[in-house]
């Protein structure tokens, strides 16, 4: 009796902005390797007395990451303060944005054609960093405010997501989008793009309780932690039947090592971040002039490449390859009176110089085809009289005698593409 | 106590220091001898800072004799002030008033206390509030209240209870207060002195201990009207380090001083103002302010305020609101004692703000006071479109006897009244003194006109002072 | 609208929520303290807010940015940063251990 079970998976993801200054004060953002504590100012340290200043790149980079994710931008739009105590957080609060963010209602679409519905694409500033020790016999956090105040962008999806490889696929997206933006340098060794996947099971209608991973480095980390966590939870259903409440999501870490989730302590109560509206910020009135400018002057995203790609005749596979490569998109554009899916092809099977002359490389290529095509078949013919025991053969279902056959045909041609022999062959064969 | 009869104004230190009568030396000598002699019962003073304000007198005295122009250039050469303790000073001990930041050394200075320095100011030192701005006594205070130089047994008012006093006692010529719901009008009028709240983003925020974000107004103290005037041309104008400050040019104050009050110029009374106040010497001073607004050809009007008596309830939920979350930074990890340091008054303000934004009661709390808070902007747009200026008490009573009140927070929260309404709906607001009563207490009125018309608040201010004062 | 009981209860888990570490006498004397105060900031129920707009601030001011760029006159030198703190290692504040939760 098979259970149907259906992971859903959500994703959030920060990215670490790599603008030249914090996002509320003109400290350096460019914190890694830094000497600990040298990057900071009455702003990012939390002195009494200091007040926040809001970065506008920071701000139009949040808005091309949300255009980017197909999101819909609110006019109106302010910072709130989340509060919570934490040794990390020098105010006891931060800026972040809550019912009013910049971004709303995006989406981005996998290569099968899923779309992945966005929540919200979102501002605030990054904490300071954490480092756990014993001193004196005692357990400690060594802290170091250099990245605190950093600009950070948080990328929430909806829980759209059905497994492990569909999670990969969107964050590697995301990662390719917010790097060809230029906003960012998603570097995960550096920690500039964190992952927090949060799931839960849908066995048969019951839903499993919800958990938050943490400490998930890598896109491959999270597929195992995802795997994991799914294996886990259809277990713990099977053996306690527990479903899930509006209380009792748990957050688990993700042990690398070991290759499991484990829980987490819990923090005290429920969290209550008492969101209020940052009196020290005024309100931002995004402009629809301001949107279509950056629209405008948005550069033009793997997804959107593929798709023009494909429109124009071009395999959907080598499409894929070839949207990462500038000089080949060039060499397809230019020569765009060309059968872009061949030149394409050909680029892809690296049978073109990109170099030298591409129409006549080109020609010599196609030309060679169809000669070929038009040269092989009476050879085939003679190769498949010749043969009669091997087509006997073949379709009895011994399909490896193709090998043999495809050799005969070369070996009469002088000069053939096997390939191009097989296709033929198989279609003779029918 | 001779010094009060007649105490120094800016205006007449600068006369005297230009044409030589006296040195910059000797005026921060003159002042450091009366602190020395009156502090010690005052407790106005929390630090101060005597060495570094005479090294600064030295080196102010020779840059006069090079450059006698230097006044142009720096409009307060030579004049010592003092600080509100709210106020950070790089490198001067700066403590809220607060064990917590019993010895915390502030490692940068905030923009009003730089640009008093770039314009010649002298700090003679760190002056007495009740803890983290949080009163209306000075009584809140961690190091010992402050006592009112007009009657020792009385509070001077507060927060800005060390900055009134000090100014009432002439040890100061002027000093900084912070005005988050009457913190400088009300010690003004309790200690006879002239208190200037200007509006709410004229005056930078930047380096002053925060109370309530969106309440926090940044003024000061001074012997008469001129001296207001000519402090807040320094310190006015837009910071880029504090978002909230406007950007509108800042007026030459002191040259709108004397220009006539417009024929028909307006003075407001709210009715509600008046329901319940049955203090005879607060009526008496009214009826003198009364007076002299008529001699001065002043049409005065009955307006309503009718969400008046709604503005406190309105003012203790988003005041402790934010003043818990500008508290939260105090983990004393980067600086400071631990939160066990926190008063009482400072509890209190911190659970009543964390528990009106906790989940499940931020909407008919703080939203809620929000809303109402439009309703009281609305009150006094209202009224602004019918009087140029409003006039009322600044506390139900005169100062009151040290310890009177202490053991009921909300009968001190009640007599902010007339004072808070100004601070939700950000409009300026200047105490001036009318007279005494029986016990040598100070007693006073204030004025409210429009927000960023301080010229306006400024110029009635200074013919009023000059009707009751015969200046 | 809310009905707030003010309970010792409540002014526990406040207190808690708020990192203050109030001693069973403070909550003692506080609880009805705070029971008074909230009595009289209820009246705002009387108010009629159905269609009234909340401030949130009097500024009056939006869109108030800076450029992006970076200004090392306001960065204060390590020592400095460090210098308040009862206690720092390796030029790092120091902090009891909390849940490591990163």
């Amino acid at each position: 009796m098979e259970n149907k079970i259906t992971p859903i998976i959500g994703l959030e993801v920060h990215v670490e902005l790599t603008t030249k200054s914090k996002m509320f004060c003109a400290c350096p953002a460019d914190h890694f390797s830094k000497k600990p504590n040298s990057q900071t100012c009455p702003v990012c340290l939390g002195l009494p007395g200091a007040l926040p200043v809001p970065n506008q790149q920071a701000i139009e980079d949040t808005l091309k990451i949300g255009l980017a994710l197909n999101c819909q931008i609110n006019e109106n739009t302010h910072f709130d303060r989340k509060q919570y105590f934490y040794p990390d957080l020098p105010k006891g609060y931060q800026i972040s944005q809550y019912d009013q963010p910049l971004c709303r209602d995006g989406y981005l679409t996998l290569d099968s054609g899923k779309k992945i519905r966005l929540l919200r694409v979102h501002l605030e500033e990054d904490t300071g960093k954490l480092q756990h020790t014993v001193l004196d016999g005692q357990k400690v956090s060594l802290i170091d405010f250099n990245r605190s105040g950093v600009p950070l962008v948080e990328i929430v999806s909806e829980p759209d997501i059905a497994s492990s490889t569909e999670a990969k696929e969107y964050l590697k997206k995301i990662h390719a989008i917010v790097r060809q933006l230029g906003v960012t340098t998603a570097d995960m060794e550096k920690g500039q793009m964190r992952l927090e996947p949060t799931v839960n099971l849908n066995i048969d209608g019951h839903f499993t309780p919800l958990v938050e991973l943490k400490n998930i480095n890598s896109f491959n980390f999270a597929v195992a932690a995802l795997e994991y966590e799914i294996n886990r939870q259809l277990g713990e259903w099977q053996k306690t039947g527990v479903e899930k409440t509006k209380s009792n999501k748990t957050t688990r870490g993700y042990d690398s090592v070991k290759k499991i989730t484990f829980p987490q302590r819990e923090k005290e109560e429920a969290k209550d971040y008492r969101y209020f509206p940052e009196p020290d910020i005024p309100p931002l009135v995004i402009s629809p002039s301001l949107v279509e400018e950056i629209r405008k002057n948005l550069p033009q995203l793997p997804e959107a490449i593929i798709s023009e790609l494909i429109a124009s005749g071009v395999k959907p596979a080598d499409a894929k390859i070839l949207s990462k490569d500038k000089t080949a998109l060039t060499a397809l554009e230019v020569n765009s009176d060309l059968d872009q899916g061949k030149l394409a092809n050909f680029i892809v099977n690296k049978k073109i110089d990109l170099s030298g002359d591409i129409k006549s490389q080109f020609a010599k290529l196609t030309q060679a085809g169809e000669t070929d095509t038009a040269k092989l078949i009476p050879i085939i013919d003679q190769v498949l009289q010749e043969n009669p025991k091997v087509i006997e053969e073949y379709k009895k279902g011994k399909t490896t005698v193709l090998g043999f056959l495809i050799g005969q045909v070369i070996r009469a041609a002088k000069d053939a593409d096997a390939k191009t022999v097989s296709t033929l062959l198989v279609e003779k064969l029918k | 106590m001779t010094k009060m009869d007649q105490p120094k104004t800016i205006h007449h230190l600068l006369a005297d220091l230009k044409a030589k009568k006296i040195s910059v030396t000797e005026i921060v000598a003159d002042y450091l001898a009366e602190i020395a002699k009156q502090n010690g019962e005052l407790n106005a003073f929390l630090t101060i800072a005597a060495e570094e304000a005479k090294a600064q007198a030295k080196a102010a005295d020779a840059t006069i004799a090079k450059d006698p122009a230097i006044f142009t250039q720096k409009p307060l050469f030579g004049i010592p002030v003092g600080h509100k303790d709210l106020f950070l000073t790089r490198g001067l001990k700066t403590t809220a008033g607060s064990k917590v930041l019993a010895n915390y050394i502030p490692q940068y200075s905030g923009t009003v206390v730089k640009k008093l320095e770039n314009a010649g100011a002298i700090t003679l030192g760190k002056l007495n509030c009740d803890a983290w701005a949080h009163g209306a006594s000075g009584e809140n205070s961690d190091f010992g209240p402050t006592k009112n130089p007009h009657n020792l047994d009385y509070v001077p008012g507060g927060s800005s209870s060390g900055s009134a006093a000090a100014v009432a006692a002439d040890l100061l010529p002027f000093a900084t207060g912070t005005d988050t719901g009457g913190s400088i009008r009300e010690p003004a009028n309790f200690c006879g002195v002239v208190g200037l709240k200007p509006s709410y983003g004229r005056v930078s925020r930047y380096g002053i201990v925060a109370m309530a974000s969106s309440l926090d107004s940044i003024g000061h103290l001074t012997h008469d009207v001129h001296d207001a005037a000519a402090v807040l041309e320094i310190t006015a104008g837009k910071d880029p380090f504090d978002a909230t400050t406007v950007v509108l040019p800042v007026p030459r104050y002191t040259k709108l001083l004397d220009q006539p009050l417009g024929k028909n110029f307006k003075v407001g009374i709210a009715k509600e103002y008046l329901e319940g106040l049955t203090d005879p010497d607060v009526l008496a001073s009214l009826a003198v302010a009364k007076e002299a607004l008529a001699e001065l050809g002043v049409e005065l009007v009955e307006i309503s305020l009718p969400h008046t008596k709604y503005g406190i309830a309105a003012y203790y939920i988003v005041q402790p609101a934010e003043v818990s979350s500008n508290l939260a930074r105090y983990d004393s990890i980067r600086y400071g004692n631990t939160r066990a340091g926190f008063g009482d008054e400072a509890k209190r303000r911190i659970m009543i703000g964390t528990y009106t934004l906790s989940a499940g009661y931020y909407d008919a709390y703080y939203l809620k006071a929000m809303k109402v808070r439009t309703l009281i902007r609305r009150d006094f747009d209202q009224a602004f479109g019918q009087v140029d200026a409003i006039l009322s008490p600044t506390s139900p009573t005169p100062a009151f006897k040290l310890g009177q009140n202490t053991n009921d927070p909300l009968s001190m929260y009640l007599a902010d009244i007339y004072t808070v309404t100004a601070n939700l709906a950000g409009l300026p607001g200047i105490a001036l003194p009318t007279g005494k009563n029986k016990n040598n207490l100070p007693l006073g009125i204030q004025f409210l006109t429009a927000q960023y018309t301080e010229e306006k608040l400024l110029n009635l201010a200074y013919h009023f002072e000059k009707t009751l004062h015969g200046k | 609208m809310v009905k707030t009981k003010i309970t010792k209860e409540a002014v526990a888990k406040v207190a808690k929520l708020a990192n203050l570490s109030l001693t069973d006498s403070e909550i003692e004397k506080f609880t009805p303290q705070l029971a008074e105060i909230f009595g009289y900031i209820n009246q705002l129920d009387e108010v009629d807010t159905a269609k009234t707009h909340p401030t949130a601030q009097v500024s009056n001011l939006n869109n108030v940015t800076r450029e992006d760029t970076i200004d090392e006159n306001q960065v204060l030198d390590q020592k400095e940063a460090l210098g308040q703190s009862a206690k720092t290692e390796k030029n790092m504040f120091v902090a009891k251990a909390v849940i490591a939760n990163d």
